[in-house]
């Protein structure tokens, strides 16, 4: 029948179809992915005093953080381009990545081993250590020596030490505030209404007294706060000299043995509790945490005579000026420790090769000039001359933006030097910081610095990880403690004996096992 | 067979005003539960049209605190590049809807034939991708290195064509015609293509109305894709753009040496911002509600 016949035809045209549509599938996977720059060949002019002989141009492309406006991007990647084209013979592509694609697409593009070169990466995204457990960074023990001798020699071998896995240096450093120092930003009217002075400032009970000052004379305020719901500040390790290497597990920065411990059992959680508690029964804290775009505005307001500052380097006033807007009085507190250097503070801002770089001399090339060469490593950090900033003062090398340009309209403005390069380097873009010589203060203050004796060591969870992930849910206590909200003599020690019931000895035990094995390695 | 009589009879007025009660105490319930889905939208209205500094102090409120437009002023700086998300954003939904449900209809149509022989093979075949995947890696690299779709509109809309369980839902409606219809059709001399567009189609509104919605909603909400396939920033999606703009205001708001002390509308931005996303979904859903409800019951009434 007619029917029957056009029915079988429909069948094989369906199997051409699917077997047409299959080869095509399959066609486009074969083909190849897109295809890399060819390398030109060309006449080298200048022979730079570096190993490698210079015939071919190569494009070496940064992916890294966009933290603020970037749309003029790739202007200053052409202009970066002409500087490092007469250094290295390299062109330079920037790849600013907004914060959601920076850490699941990069992870994406590397597994796809698409051509990246260098890439921010630290211990707070695009993860340090994960990235070397992936493999994917080149170690930089060859490179960085050979290629960027003048970056290798301008940070301390202890330092490099800190991105140091299994002995291999993986991470490039970039020079800023290393050392851990707290203190609190105190508003400079309320100090003269008071006359109280913060120079050299001892310690939290200190603090205390011009605190119950604030509290009786000032009946809308309180003394300070929580810039943050889950911040700790009277917690903070930077204070009491204790170095977090592991989850729950600290070592005292001047114990040369750096024997850990689990760090709520320790004098020095007890004591800052405690301090804590005092506070918030005087009401020297507002009774409930606030979030931190709460506690910004409620600065803004006047609601708080004093901030608690994390790191307070020199130049933390004018920062917390501008976010802010009051004029404050830093006031560091180092009552138990010099200022101290660990691993996590180094690492907090480092550049890396990628497995994918072609020219791994070449890129790291790039990060010698990023680190000492400071008209480019400016143009990466302000932006062009003229078109994104002016000279407002060159001896003190203060600049500013140009006529009409702004915070809120500025092409390029990415405000995150410590991601690029030397900090140190930078211009100054506050009047205040470059008359205080900032970055030769905070140089100074690295330098003096005691080095954790636990720098470089990387605790890996696996062994214990199951531990930790129970240790972590194990006491709701830990918050309430820290920020004073409930009583210590009552909760500390039921915190402890659930934190020890849920492992947390364990930890302990595996870290000091580790610790001891990369001390033995090190030693 | 005895009569059952009411024990107490009630007078007309008695009725009717219990009536009355009972309809009040039915539109009250209704009207609370209205509220409840309104007001949330309101507050949202309103804060979006409020002053930053007011609501850290004072809080939310049903009328805008100092009302003033900064929040919107904040994210339409640049208005051109919200504009183009829009425009990105409706032509990928509308497109990618579209296109979607027409694959994802015959696909339907196909499996629900019982008279197709590869129908189960053919249905293993895309439902084993809802039990087992390549992965994300894979996933990624088909995308960017095999079909080259980094930086295309299309790799909006592609990778999202054939959800399998639509597949399953259309599939079922399908099947619901009753086979007589199409061999009725069939002998009176339809083809397979006029049987599927002129008696299967409008006999199965509602399911096609179903997952149509369901697909709008999808590809207008969706950033996930934005985010890994599109770099240029003429072509990113509204839901992407505006997570974008919230991450860096919050970046700028922890790092601001160099905004000397500009007031950001954190809270008042995202509350614009879930005006702008959500906005016009809910205005094109009002405003096309009646002619939704025709087509839902156009299939419903054998005329």
């Amino acid at each position: 029948m007619s029917e029957g016949v056009v029915k079988r035809m429909n069948r094989r045209d369906f199997l051409k179809l699917a077997g047409v549509a299959a080869a095509g599938g399959i066609l486009a996977a074969c083909s190849n992915a897109t295809p890399t720059p060819q390398p030109t060949t060309a006449v080298s002019e200048a022979e730079p005093a570096t190993a490698v002989p210079e015939l071919e141009s190569v494009d070496l492309s940064y992916y890294f953080l966009a933290w603020g406006p970037m749309e003029d991007a790739d202007m200053v990647a052409e202009a970066m381009s002409e500087i490092t084209q007469a250094e290295i013979k390299a062109n330079v592509q920037l790849v600013p990545m907004d914060w959601g694609a920076f850490n699941e697409k990069l992870q994406l593009s590397l597994g796809a081993k698409e051509p990246i070169d260098l890439m921010f990466t630290c211990n707070w995204a695009n993860d340090f250590y994960s990235n070397v457990k992936n493999g994917v960074l080149l170690p930089l023990d060859e490179l960085l020596p050979t290629y960027a001798p003048g970056y290798w020699a301008s940070i301390k071998p202890e330092v490099w030490d800190a991105a140091r896995v299994k002995g291999e240096l993986y991470g490039a450093i970039n020079e800023q505030i290393w050392a851990n120092i707290v203190g609190f930003n105190f508003r400079k009217d309320m100090l003269d209404k008071y006359n109280w002075d913060p120079e050299d400032l001892g310690s939290f009970e200190e603090v205390e007294e011009y605190f119950a000052v604030i509290k009786e004379n000032e009946p809308d305020m309180f003394p300070t706060g929580w810039f943050n719901a889950n911040e700790s500040p009277t917690l903070w390790g930077g204070y009491w000299g204790l170095d977090g290497i592991a989850p729950e597990v600290s070592t005292r920065v001047q114990d040369e043995s750096a024997e850990p411990f689990l760090s709520w059992a320790s004098d020095e959680y007890r004591q800052a509790c405690e301090i804590a508690r005092r506070w918030y029964l005087a009401a020297y804290l507002p009774p409930e945490p606030t979030t931190s775009e709460d506690f910004q505005a409620q600065m803004k307001a006047g609601k708080y005579a004093a901030v608690p500052v994390n790191s307070a380097k020199p130049g933390r006033d004018g920062e917390d000026k501008a976010k802010y807007g009051w004029d404050f009085v830093n006031a560091p507190m180092t009552p138990i420790v010099r200022p101290w250097i660990n691993t996590n503070s180094v690492i907090a801002t480092m550049n890396g090769i990628a497995y994918t770089c072609k020219h791994p001399e070449r890129a790291a090339m790039l990060l010698e000039l990023l680190n000492t060469n400071v008209d480019l490593y400016n143009l990466i950090c302000k932006g062009i001359e003229g078109t994104h900033w002016v000279w407002v003062d060159q001896s003190k090398k203060l600049i500013g933006f140009p006529e009409g340009v702004d915070a809120s309209n500025s092409r390029y403005n990415p405000n995150t030097d410590w991601m690029f390069g030397n900090q140190f380097n930078a211009y100054y873009v506050d009047a205040a910081q470059a008359e205080g010589n900032v970055w030769e203060e905070t140089r100074i203050l690295n330098e003096g610095a005691l080095v954790s004796p636990a720098m470089g060591f990387a605790f890996d969870q696996i062994p214990v990880e199951t531990q930790i992930a129970q240790v972590s849910s194990a006491s709701e206590y830990g918050q309430p403690l820290g920020q004073g909200l409930v009583d210590t003599d009552e909760y500390l020690d039921q915190h402890i004996q659930l934190l020890r019931n849920a492992g947390a000895d364990d930890i302990v035990a595996e870290a000091k096992k580790q610790l001891g094995d990369w001390r033995a390695e090190n030693a | 067979m005895t009569t059952r009589t009411v024990s107490r009879v009630r007078s007309p007025m008695v009725y009717r005003i219990q009536n009355r009660v009972s309809e009040l105490l039915v539109h009250a319930l209704l009207l609370a539960i209205a509220l409840f889905c309104i007001l949330p939208m309101m507050l949202i209205l309103s804060a979006s049209l409020s002053e930053e500094g007011q609501i850290a102090t004072i809080g939310y409120g049903l009328l805008p605190r100092g009302f003033t437009l900064e929040a919107y002023e904040y994210i339409f700086k640049v208005p051109g590049q919200i504009l183009r998300a829009y425009g990105v954003t409706l032509f990928v939904t509308a497109v990618g809807s579209f296109l979607s449900l027409f694959v994802m209809a015959l696909l339907g149509y196909v499996l629900s034939r019982p008279d197709f022989p590869y129908a189960r093979h053919l249905a293993f075949y895309v439902f084993v991708t809802m039990l087992f995947s390549g992965g994300l890696v894979p996933w990624y690299i088909w995308l960017t290195q095999g079909l080259r779709l980094t930086d295309k509109v299309w790799a909006l809309i592609l990778p999202y064509l054939i959800v399998p369980w639509y597949v399953i839902l259309l599939r079922t409606y399908f099947a619901g015609v009753a086979q007589e219809i199409i061999d009725s059709a069939t002998i009176d001399g339809a083809g397979e293509w006029r049987v599927f567009f002129q008696i299967v189609l409008p006999l199965s509104r509602p399911g096609l109305a179903t997952v149509g919605l369901f697909l709008i909603l999808m590809y207008w909400n969706d950033w996930w894709l934005a985010l890994l396939f599109i770099n240029d920033r003429n072509l990113q999606p509204l839901q992407y753009m505006l997570y974008n703009i919230l991450n860096n205001a919050r970046a700028i708001q922890a790092n601001v040496a160099q905004s000397a002390g500009a007031v950001l509308p954190l809270n008042t931005v995202r509350m614009a911002m879930a005006v702008l996303a959500t906005g016009p979904g809910a205005l094109a859903f009002l405003l096309l509600q009646p002619y939704f409800i025709r087509g839902l019951m156009a299939g419903a009434i054998k005329e």
